[in-house]
């Protein structure tokens, strides 16, 4: 096995290492923040299957996410078994996601992602009035996921492990469903969808599959949401949430899965490093994060690394790469990830300018 | 090795605080104490008004040399402020950050859904969540959340001290009633409406409005309707209450009017509403009215104002709203508490707390008295009507 | 009946505050094939510019005037140094681009100006008219009469001028055009910076009724982008047209359907919205394009 293949094992299960290892250490203010980054990893993970993969903006992921939330925290209210809680978390928000992706997926680029908008939107008012099952407006405290006796764990350190599983195993499945078939249809269904049906490949179906695991994804990293925070509000659906989500899957890039870990990463930190900087400025000082993020690595940071990688080992002599086994003009092995259309950093405008070919879609 | 790790995460976790020599966030001269606000969104203004208000009366107590606490120790205040931008997630974030900066307390966060969010943290942790700005009902039982308390009157208490107001009056009339499309509008409802039952008093329209919303002309309409003889506004958007003035008059609706005491503020609400072509405009109220020349003379109103200019100058005097007032208020009950904390402890703070009973707190109007000692009820629970004559409030016992 | 009329005139009033955005928006994507999710907060800026100068002793016009021309340099400004960037690559970076713009401007003037809402005075003599007991408010009349010429001149630049087909010609095919020897990237800036400037515009005439303060087009902007969709995104006329639709629909949604009331109104149109683009995806005005293989 060459040196390459060994990393691509060894370096996730080194990353998993660190990962276990370092709550035993941290802070539970740390451990929280970390826990919320898997959970919103997840969600902007499903928004990327859709909205980066399969090339369909919605803006409407935080609805799945509440309606996630919601059916956790109401499963917990009423006793339900966990993994109960679990399933409806997950399914309920991909059930709906499918519903209203049938008739929305007829609908192309803008007017679908103004479309989504309607999601958060309506969810808000919905939330708020059916407050038996919601909690209403103020929302739903639950106290459960205390670490089981006897395993000299805290509980927000229980917490983290638990997101971490949940997230490591969500993050598996989304690899295996984008390398295979699936991925290669919202590969294409993304690029040119008359060409999708040219090729025998429906993409009305494939865009429904992709809102729905994104719905799924959503649903699921709204358990997690419960899991961690412990409460559930409108607050959760809100349309400046779906926002904030899709700059942070920006940021982190479409390019691979690690995009939503970074976005996540983002997500979370990013407001707490303005609050130190200046409280009373925070979206001054995130809005500017996002923008010189967006000016360096356009493509989303983890394309970013990726492309900082492969040039590092391009400037290897020629035996050591054959050793590595990299070839740099060769594409990614793994998942079919959409790679930014232009070809470089430095657009200019009139000779890049994608005119009626990839950038404008039909209405 | 894992032993080893362990032992990184000494005492920063659920730590009883029962008994303890000191608590963290408090030494012979210093109190470390944090405070999240939505400083940044749409509810930034009564954030940053909040925040201001308690900077101010900090930063006057700490030029004075500092505050001498019961234990004898005389000792400064550092308080931080947090921006929660009114998400739940992120103000248990800021209160976990809180405590893992060592801070003595969360006092005065403004907020319901955030504060209530951080609410089973602070009270598993033993950590003071105490002087919170909301009227909630949810803060005020000290039985089930004995860390938590708040301190201004309740959204229900308000609606009642104005239902009973109106209900004395012995007139059949009629009430339109529009409401913020939460927890707080359900409150200023519910005591209204529970308060005048039994009286002559009906209300015969209510129609509901969202924070976000742009426009308030539809509600408007549909409850002028009615041609109620009073418009209850549970508002708290300072501009949907100017436009609901607005546009009832253009209507030809002119009932007699009450502003929440969120909205209440006249530069931003009822002078560019023109409230002036109305027969009446009534708020509750528990603090006084620093817009009034002869009131701002008063010692503490004075005071109040200068501290604003000197350590809160970014609030510019004509943006003062009552939030500034109510925090400013609140950090001066909190001081009181600290004058009878007994030891450096988070639990003889909450003792303290609960010692406080008083009538002499900056800005709060006379004969309103402030008792921090029931486990059931705000430390505030008196409210008097105050009605808008001639460009100033003047507080009324009857309605003419 | 009388009731229902004034609903109606409440709606189209407040159809006239969404569309005066929505053909902001209208006209950024027309001239560059974008959505810019900032010029809502771009409009507020300009709006706050022109506060200043009235607060500071200005007579009103002469400050909505100087707001107008700061737009125009704040669009130009914005189009060339952040959004130029951004502009040959994939829709989403864009999008996310003017939504980071977003942010930050609503900080900056939360900052600069404090959150505070503001009265802001109107252009036009603030009474009513009442016909047949309906009443009319001036303001919004003017205001969609403004709306009215401002679609008129709208179409005629896109139409009839060689600036207006240049800046179509952009949009549709920069390639194209900058072999035909047009300047893309002035062209694109001239869009923004007009974009900018009708937005200003359409602060001026909403901030009277909503008062100013950072968060002012908020909400605004939601309706506006979805009149702008329904309309056809490259329709100014369709653009209004649905802003009215839009706000008729959701006063006589929350007055009359007893289940919708006053919370869930917002959601009749934009159901509503949906409803008619599964059948005409173009929108109500716009032209269907062909994809190409």
């Amino acid at each position: 096995m060459n040196a390459a293949r060994a990393l691509k094992v060894a370096l996730p299960l080194g990353v998993l290492v660190v990962l276990a290892i370092v709550p035993l250490s941290a802070t539970p203010y740390t451990n929280y923040q970390l826990s919320l980054v898997g959970t919103f990893a997840v969600a902007i993970l499903g928004l990327n299957i859709v909205s980066g993969y399969a090339g369909q903006i919605s803006l409407g992921q935080s609805a799945f996410m509440g309606v996630g939330a919601y059916a956790a925290a109401f499963g917990v209210a009423h006793g339900w078994p966990v993994v109960l809680s679990f399933v409806v978390a997950a399914l309920l928000p991909a059930a709906i996601g499918a519903l209203v992706a049938i008739p929305a997926v007829r609908l192309r680029g803008n007017a679908l992602a103004v479309v989504t908008i309607i999601l958060p939107i309506i969810a808000v008012p919905l939330a708020k009035r059916y407050a038996g099952v919601t909690g209403g407006s103020e929302g739903r405290s639950v106290d459960w996921a205390h670490v089981p006796s006897g395993t000299g764990l805290e509980d927000d350190q229980w917490r983290y492990y638990l997101v971490l599983v949940i997230a490591a195993v969500l993050f598996l499945l989304g690899r295996n469903i984008l390398s295979g078939r699936i991925g290669r249809a919202f590969a294409i269904v993304r690029t040119n969808e008359a060409v999708a049906s040219a090729m025998g490949i429906s993409a009305h179906r494939y865009k429904v599959v992709a809102f729905t695991i994104a719905a799924c994804y959503g649903g699921a990293a709204g358990f997690l949401y419960v899991l961690v925070v412990q409460f559930a509000s409108p607050d959760l659906l809100n349309f400046q949430v779906a926002i904030n989500m899709l700059a942070a899957l920006v940021i982190g890039g479409f390019a691979n899965l690690w995009g939503a870990v970074i976005a996540g990463l983002f997500y979370v930190y990013v407001p707490v490093v303005a609050g130190a900087v200046d409280p009373s400025r925070t979206n001054i000082f995130y809005g500017a994060v996002v923008l010189v993020v967006l000016f360096i690595v356009p493509g989303g940071v983890s394309g970013g690394i990726v492309r900082l990688v492969r040039a590092l080992l391009a400037r290897l002599p020629d035996r050591y790469r054959r050793f590595t086994g990299v070839d740099p003009q060769a594409g990614p092995a793994s998942p079919v990830p959409p790679q930014p259309d232009a070809s470089g950093p430095e657009p200019t405008p009139p000779s890049l300018r994608a005119g009626a070919g990839s950038r404008k879609e039909p209405q | 090795m894992l032993l080893a790790a362990g032992c990184g995460r000494s005492n920063s976790s659920s730590s009883s605080s029962a008994g303890g020599s000191s608590d963290p966030g408090i030494t012979d001269t210093t109190l470390d104490i944090g405070q999240s606000d939505p400083l940044t969104g749409p509810t930034a203004a009564p954030g940053s008004c909040n925040l201001a208000g308690w900077q101010a009366y900090v930063g006057h107590v700490n030029a004075q040399g500092g505050v001498k606490f019961g234990d004898g120790k005389t000792r400064k205040i550092n308080l931080k402020g947090y921006d929660d931008g009114y998400d739940p997630a992120r103000a248990l974030a800021n209160f976990r950050q809180m405590v893992a900066e060592n801070k003595f307390a969360e006092v005065g966060s403004l907020g319901t859904p955030t504060n209530l969010a951080a609410m089973p943290q602070a009270n598993a942790q033993k950590v003071p969540q105490v002087m919170l700005s909301s009227g909630s009902t949810a803060f005020v039982n000290q039985t089930k959340n004995p860390w938590t308390t708040g301190w201004p009157p309740t959204y229900l208490d308000e609606g009642a001290n104005f239902g009973k107001f109106l209900a004395a009056s012995g007139k059949p009339l009629t009430v339109a009633v529009l409401a913020q499309n939460d927890q707080l509008g359900l409150d200023y409802t519910k005591g209204l409406e529970d308060a005048v039952q039994g009286s002559q008093v009906k209300v015969v329209a209510k129609a509901t409005y969202e924070p976000t919303d742009a426009t308030v002309d539809s509600q408007i309409s549909n409850l002028a309707q009615s041609k109620a003889d009073i418009f209850y506004a549970a508002i708290s958007v300072l501009k949907l209450a100017a436009a609901s003035l607005t546009k009832a008059q253009q209507l030809g609706w002119k009932p007699s009017i009450f502003l929440a005491s969120l909205s209440s503020n006249p530069a931003q609400v009822i002078v560019p509403g023109n409230g002036t072509a109305y027969p009446a405009i009534w708020s509750t109220t528990y603090i006084k009215d620093w817009r009034n020349p002869d009131v701002a003379k008063q010692s503490d109103v004075a005071q109040f104002l200068q501290d604003m200019q000197t350590y809160a100058s970014n609030i510019a005097q004509k943006d003062i709203i009552n939030n500034c007032l109510w925090g400013y208020s609140a950090a001066a009950t909190f001081v009181r508490a600290l004058q009878a904390m007994k030891a450096p402890t988070r639990q003889a703070l909450m003792d303290a707390i609960h010692t406080v009973k008083a009538n002499d707190i900056p800005l709060l109007l006379p004969g309103i008295t402030l008792d921090a000692s029931s486990k059931t009820t705000a430390p505030i629970t008196t409210l008097k009507i105050q009605q808008y004559i001639n460009g100033a409030y003047t507080t009324v016992d009857t309605m003419k | 009946m009388q009731h229902a009329i004034q609903q109606i005139v409440d709606g189209l009033a407040a159809g006239s505050i969404y569309g005066a955005l929505a053909l902001a928006l209208v006209l950024v994507y027309r001239a560059t094939g974008m959505i810019n999710f900032a010029q809502g907060l771009l409009a507020v800026a300009s709006t706050y510019i022109a506060w200043s100068v009235w607060r500071a002793g200005s007579p009103l016009i002469a400050a909505v005037v100087l707001a107008v021309a700061a737009a125009l340099v704040l669009g130009a400004f914005t189009e060339r140094v952040v959004i130029r960037r951004f502009e040959g690559g994939p829709p989403h970076t864009a999008v996310v681009a003017t939504i980071a713009l977003l942010i930050l401007i609503n900080g900056l003037t939360g900052s600069i100006w404090g959150y505070v809402s503001q009265p802001f005075p109107s252009l036009f003599p603030s009474g009513t008219v009442t016909v047949g007991g309906v009443v009319l408010a001036i303001p919004s009349l003017a205001t969609t009469g403004v709306l009215i010429v401002v679609v008129v001149l709208l179409q005629l630049l896109f139409l009839r001028t060689r600036l207006g087909l240049a800046l179509r010609a952009v949009a549709d095919n920069a390639d194209s055009s900058a072999l035909s020897g047009l300047n893309v990237g002035r062209l694109l800036m001239v869009g923004w910076a007009l974009a900018a400037a009708l937005g200003a515009l359409a602060g001026v005439l909403i901030a009277p009724k909503v008062y100013l303060d950072p968060t002012m087009m908020d909400t605004i902007l939601v309706y506006a982008l979805a009149a702008a969709v329904l309309g056809g995104l490259d329709s100014p006329l369709g653009a209004v047209v649905a802003a009215w639709i839009i706000g008729v629909t959701e006063n006589l949604a929350g007055t009359y359907i007893p289940y919708v009331r006053d919370d869930l109104k917002i959601g009749v149109p934009l159901v509503a919205m949906f409803v008619i683009l599964l059948t005409r995806p173009q929108g109500l005005f716009g032209r269907r394009k062909a994809a190409r293989v």
